[in-house]
């Protein structure tokens, strides 16, 4: 087994939907393009009616030309006439149409992919973190980026769909016109085709399905060993990564071929049974001419050209079977991601408060991202407004699972998180987390300049040059920052990989500052940074911190000492509350990690 | 890579992945053509083979037509002898049924060929992509960290997926449709000739005409062709920027704002193709052909009339021409799909042709049994360069506007760095935010190389060392962690050879104070951790990388920072089996804590990419004002002059 692209992603899509579903869903998106199809269709009954003309023409032509061999007088314009009818309606009639459809088809076909993507990606918006835990970017974004892509096949065959139905009954039409018993040998295919069709509509579907699988993989694999980069390198790693890659890049290579296979195996059987149609139709069609002359040669010249008309909207007709089941696989994708249920939902009447004080209480809370390993269990604790709490704690005990519950980023499965005694989940969502910000443990930047990235903490209302200066000033970066060349203008690179670790530590933390919230949530938000630096934030932070709630996590213990309260959390239970001074002379187990800390950190 | 024949590498002085990157042809169409001959034997066999079904296929309208000169002979004959006689409808003339059995076994014959090639055709084009993608994975993984810095990830996941597979899909219909194309074409007017040389000319006469339009197309297609798949690779990366950062775009409520920067780069998307389509549907070489066609029918006819030809030699002739409608539309999908492999060529290689590697000299040495000893000497060194390839790369991928810098101020990130570690030594690197610790040891391993100075391993400079054994004998703690997508088992064993056993893993783990986590999970070591190990929490990942990096069993260490998000008590059980651990290795240390400092022989302190100071705690407390600064305001240190020990400081 290779070690990427593995993650926790099971492929829970499969087989949740019903065809019927996954057929509803597409038509949805098909339905406000009816217009479109409409008159793809009208063109190419049109089109395909002209088309009809010419090989009549010719065979009467050439009937006409052998008679006037025998014997008789060549009109010329006659012959002008019809050579010049036939250029008309099958060259330039013709071709007008031709492009008329495909621009209408191609517009038709790509507004519709670029809806189903954005409909994704909306819908990625809301999914909630148990998602992206276990789902591995590459793969979402193969399903975004890469199965739609191949959904384009499916819904050109569906706009060409309805004109070539017609196209089958009228020349199925045209045919028993010409000559009925003819007609019905022709007819005999049919059958045999959708027979076919109706064989082959599995594998595609299982096929197409696993090959959809086999990219995300690929996709997957290779996203993760691009951001791993650093990691493999410096265990000199390349040459094995590429021989696990290689076995990934196999499997789609199987997969991928064995979906070739189905499409090259499907025209040559095709042909083989139109070409076997067409000699049964010559060896009845020269016994018509030859022995019993209810038919004239260039009559059944133009039978065998009228039957190609016949077998091409034929095939295509039956070849949508096997187009559409790909293009289910597609949508089962597709929808499997769009469908996941969010667990964080917004009431159904959100409620927007006034104003929020900031009055934090967690009741009787229990949380688990595992059922059998507990984080919280009957969590209780109250936070006044305008207070500033300090969160210790072992590593894993639970604390930036708390920071991550208040912000609403998971559900909690039972007791309640009450903001000024309104529970969380009954606040309007968009409008609450604008209220909440916080440092992220995992300081994470967008490519683009540190100023778009500080101003990402209040993307919602355009905040001013100033504001974010004044934010970057109250962290300490605006001497980093001026020290670039660019300043605040400097490009920082995906992940802000042009920075330092405490630089972009840093922005964040002047991100979050920005936001201007009523609750403010520093999970370890200068653990990256020298402590000089630290001890100017943290004066800066006093007169921000003193009017709003605010939650510092840190296990660096010097900077949460002048907190109001400092929690200690172990094993998602509390066990001690209370000052700094209040918990050393308690001297229980906050005063023991105290003295550890401070063993650490003194000099002798 | 096979083409690359090792004995001579050494000669010229490159590296054998220079040459590999060097070998790549700048001709991208050249270089498609060698993509799809990697198996010259099976893509030979496909032309070949399509050209037989070709014949085959030619050969039914010929048959056709002589099968209907037959019919016409019998039907003008047994009209004019005008036999009235019961006939069963089986009847059949002799004549009439040898075509009949020679249309039925070319049928055959075609479809065998067609199902033998269309397998192989197949093969050639998943082989092409496979082999493309597995190449582009390598020729990525092998790139330097200066690469990889300004890389965009899923920019380059475009690349390697769709870009990659739009090869294929130039190769599979591509390959046969081009051969088919040429050859229906030249036999068709092949048997004009034969039928009718008068013919044949008037359908000619148009040729330049035809050319010039398909020409023009080409022209007009191949912008609007790479711009589609360049928005794609634009797109996937936003994508993938939102998908990585959710955390943060859900925290700040900025769904809006990512979904109208998304929309913006899908609608452009959609435009584009939008105008790829429109300029496909306005081929208009088949306009032509049907111009040329009617004049050639208008003209057989005035023959058949005038009695230079018979009325099946008119129905060949009809048939060769209609045959000429397939290869016009053809060659229109034919340019299509192999512009849409150029554009996905060119940029498959513009990626893999940037000579963004660390190079490793042909005669570099193997690093065995190392004792550990470091030299910087008057190295230098800043990311100025890569800054000036951000630019550049940055607007070639998107329009950015190119703000001209009047002067751009290099701004170097070490300078004159010179220290010694021997074999055995804790070295700690202090110094501020920014300034340059973490770039220190990333110069050891070669992540970057130095401008100017050297770094000597055992008097060795690094670079004339391999870069595998030299990276083999330094592990790092980053100051990151990135943990992969796995079982917590197989991210500890990342850096060891496939087979380790697992009490050697749980032993690290038990060091690196993990072990004990790791068991409250239900799948212990087999637990999988999310993408980057977001399922773990912060304490967590770095007490697995350090594990990881021990196990590695590196002689020389780098922990930078590796502690940031451990409690001190953990820290402390973590210290104590470090000392068994760190024990005859050369180990740097960075950190913001203390405890360490303490322990280290020697202590460098940074600002802004110098070395300030440099020496022991004791006279480093007393001397230097950047090393009391490393205390920040916590900790009460003693007046610059006074004797140490004297106060141990804090508030207790
Ligand atoms: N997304 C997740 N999915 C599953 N388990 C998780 C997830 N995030 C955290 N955990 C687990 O929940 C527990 C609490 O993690 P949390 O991140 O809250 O710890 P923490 O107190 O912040 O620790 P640290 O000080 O190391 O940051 C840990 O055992 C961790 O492995
Ligand atoms: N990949 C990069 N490309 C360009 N500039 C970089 C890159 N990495 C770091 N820098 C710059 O080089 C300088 C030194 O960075 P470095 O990461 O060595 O700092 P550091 O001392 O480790 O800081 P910290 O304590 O925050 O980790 C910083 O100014 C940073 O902005
Ligand atoms: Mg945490
Ligand atoms: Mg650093």
């Amino acid at each position: 087994m290779s070690w990427f692209g593995v993650g926790r992603s099971e492929e829970e899509s499969e087989g949740k939907f019903t065809d019927r579903e996954l057929t509803q869903r597409m038509v949805s998106y098909i339905l406000p393009y009816k217009k479109p199809i409409i008159i793809t269709t009208i063109i190419i009954v049109i089109n395909t009616a002209f088309s009809l003309v010419p090989p009549y023409i010719i065979g009467r032509l050439l009937d006409f030309a052998v008679e006037l061999s025998e014997g008789g007088t060549p009109s010329i314009a006659l012959i002008v006439t019809l050579a010049v009818t036939n250029f008309v309606l099958n060259g330039l009639l013709w071709y007008l149409g031709e492009y008329l459809t495909r621009v209408i088809t191609i517009r038709a076909i790509t507004k519709v992919t670029r809806e189903i993507r954005m409909d994704m990606f909306q819908k990625i918006q809301n999914h909630d973190f148990r998602f992206f835990d276990t789902h591995i970017t590459g793969k979402i974004m193969s399903r975004v980026m890469n199965d739609t892509d191949t959904l384009r096949d499916t819904l050109f065959f569906i706009t060409q769909l309805f004109g070539n139905i017609l196209l089958v009954l009228a020349s199925a039409g045209l045919l028993f016109f010409l000559n009925w018993q003819l007609a019905l040998i022709s007819l005999a295919l049919t059958p045999l085709i959708f027979l076919l069709m109706f064989i082959y509509r599995k594998f595609v579907r299982r096929t197409m399905l696993n090959w959809r699988k086999t990219v995300a993989t690929v996709n997957a694999a290779m996203g993760e060993s691009i951001s791993g980069i650093a990691v493999s390198k410096s265990f000199s790693r390349e040459k094995r990564n590429s021989e696990d890659f290689q076995k990934i890049n196999q499997e789609n290579f199987v997969a991928s071929f064995k979906r070739g296979l189905i499409f090259t195996t499907l025209w040559p059987i095709i042909t083989l049974m139109q070409i076997a149609v067409l000699v049964a139709l010559l060896v009845y069609g020269q016994n018509l001419v030859v022995f019993n002359h209810v038919m004239e040669p260039g009559a059944l010249y133009s039978f065998t050209i009228y039957l190609w008309r016949f077998f091409f909207p034929l095939t295509q007709v039956a070849n949508f079977y096997s187009q559409y089941q790909a293009g289910l696989a597609a949508m089962e994708r597709i929808f499997g991601l769009m469908e996941v249920e969010s667990e964080v939902k917004e009431a159904d009447e959100p409620k927007i408060l006034p104003e929020l004080k900031g009055e934090i209480e967690f009741k009787n809370m229990d949380f688990w991202y595992n059922e059998n390993e507990p984080v919280f269990k009957n969590f209780s604790l109250k936070i006044n407004a305008g207070e500033t709490v300090a969160i210790v704690g072992e590593t894993g005990a639970g604390k930036t699972t708390l920071a991550s519950l208040l912000s609403r980023f998971y559900e909690i499965k039972g007791g309640s998180i009450l903001v000024d005694g309104v529970d969380i989940r009954d606040l309007q969502i968009e409008w609450y987390r604008q209220q909440v910000a916080l440092v992220l443990q995992d300081s994470f930047l967008f490519s683009g300049t540190i100023k778009n990235n500080i101003k990402f903490g209040r993307i919602w209302d355009n905040p001013t040059d100033e504001e974010i200066r004044l934010a970057a000033k109250t962290v300490q970066a605006t001497e980093f920052i001026e020290d670039f060349p660019d300043g605040f203008e400097t490009e920082v690179l995906e992940r802000g990989k042009r920075l330092s670790t405490g630089q972009r530590q840093l922005v964040t933390f002047a991100r979050a500052l920005l936001a201007n919230p009523r609750i403010l949530i520093l999970d370890e938000a200068t653990a990256s940074v020298d402590a000089y630096t630290e001890a100017m934030i943290q004066d800066a932070l006093e007169a921000i911190m003193k009017d709003r709630t605010s939650i510092v996590i840190a296990h660096r213990l010097s900077t949460i000492k002048n907190a109001d309260k400092i929690i200690m959390i172990e094993n998602g239970q509390i066990v001690e509350m209370g000052s700094h001074d209040e918990l050393l002379t308690k001297k229980g187990q906050y005063a023991e990690l105290y003295e550890t800390y401070f063993k650490h950190q003194s000099l002798m | 890579m096979e083409r690359i024949n090792s004995t001579e590498i050494v000669n010229n002085g490159l590296s054998k992945q220079q040459i590999e990157i060097r070998n790549i042809p700048d001709s991208h169409l050249k270089w498609l053509i060698q993509q799809v001959f990697r198996k010259p034997a099976i893509t030979i066999t496909v032309i070949v083979g399509t050209l037989l079904s070709i014949a085959a296929t030619m050969a039914r309208p010929y048959m056709m037509g002589e099968l209907f000169d037959v019919i016409w002979e019998l039907y003008l004959g047994s009209r004019t002898a005008n036999i009235v006689e019961f006939l069963s409808i089986l009847d059949i003339d002799k004549d009439i049924l040898i075509y009949v059995y020679i249309l039925l076994g070319l049928a055959g014959f075609e479809f065998i060929i067609n199902i033998t090639v269309g397998i192989l055709n197949e093969y050639i084009a998943q082989n092409t992509e496979r082999s493309i993608r597995d190449d582009f994975y390598k020729s990525v993984q092998s790139k330097s960290m200066a690469f990889h810095d300004t890389a965009k990830v899923g920019e380059l996941m475009s690349q390697a997926t769709f870009d990659v597979r739009i090869i294929n899909a130039t190769v599979s219909p591509g390959l046969r449709m081009i051969t088919q194309a040429i050859l229906t074409a030249s036999a068709a007017f092949g048997l004009l000739f034969y039928y009718d040389w008068r013919i044949a000319l008037a359908v000619i006469v148009f040729t330049p005409f035809y050319i010039w339009a398909v020409r023009n197309y080409s022209k007009k297609l191949h912008p609007l062709t790479e711009k589609v798949q360049k928005q794609f690779g634009i797109a996937n990366s936003l994508l993938q920027e939102n998908v990585s950062g959710i955390r943060v775009v859900r925290a700040f409520t900025a769904e809006k704002y990512e979904t109208k920067r998304f929309s913006k780069e899908v609608d452009e998307l959609r435009d584009d193709i939008i105008a790829r389509g429109e300029r496909q549907a306005l081929y208009f070489p088949p306009l032509i052909l049907s111009l040329s066609i009617t004049i050639a029918l208008g003209l057989s006819i005035l023959f058949i009339a005038t009695g230079s030809m018979s009325g099946g030699e008119a129905i060949a002739i009809t048939g060769a021409l209609f045959q000429l409608y397939n290869p016009t539309y053809m060659i229109s999908w034919v340019l299509y799909l192999t512009h849409m492999g150029i554009a996905g060529a060119k940029r498959i290689i513009t990626t893999m042709k940037e000579e963004e590697i660390i190079v490793e000299k042909p005669d570099a040495i193997k690093f065995t049994d190392i004792q550990g000893r470091v030299d910087y000497i008057n190295v230098d060194f800043s990311y100025y360069k890569l800054r000036e390839k951000t630019r550049k790369t940055g607007t070639e991928i998107k329009k950015q506007e190119t703000k001209e810098k009047p002067e751009i101020i290099v701004r170097e990130t070490l300078k004159d760095i010179n220290l010694t570690a021997n074999p055995g030594d804790i070295v700690a690197i202090l110094g501020p935010t920014g300034c340059g610790k973490s770039t220190i040891t990333k110069l050891l391993a070669r992540m970057y190389d130095v401008d100017s100075g050297e770094i000597l391993i055992d008097g060795k400079n690094i670079q004339d060392i391999t870069l595998e054994s030299l990276r083999k004998n330094i592990g790092v703690i980053e100051q990151d962690i990135f943990l992969f997508s796995t079982t917590i088992k197989e991210n500890i064993a990342y850096g060891v050879d496939r087979k380790v056993s697992d009490e050697k893993i749980i032993e690290y783990a038990k060091a690196a104070q993990a072990h004990d986590f790791i068991m409250t999970f239900d799948d212990g070591y087999d637990t999988l951790v999310g993408e980057r190990g977001v399922t773990l929490s912060g304490g967590q990942k770095q007490r697995i990388a350090i594990a990881r990096a021990f196990l590695a069993n590196p002689k020389i260490l780098i922990l930078d920072d590796s502690a940031s998000a451990i409690d001190a008590q953990t820290e402390e059980l973590i210290q104590k089996a470090m000392d068994r651990l760190l024990e005859n290795r050369t180990v740097f240390i960075i950190t913001h804590r203390l405890a360490t400092i303490k322990r280290a022989n020697k202590i460098i302190v940074l600002r802004k990419g110098e070395i300030v100071a440099q020496g022991y705690h004791d006279s480093l407390l007393k001397s230097s004002e950047d090393y009391r600064r490393v205390f920040g305001r916590h900790i009460e240190l003693p007046p610059i002059d006074e004797a140490i020990g004297s106060t141990s400081g804090g508030s207790k």
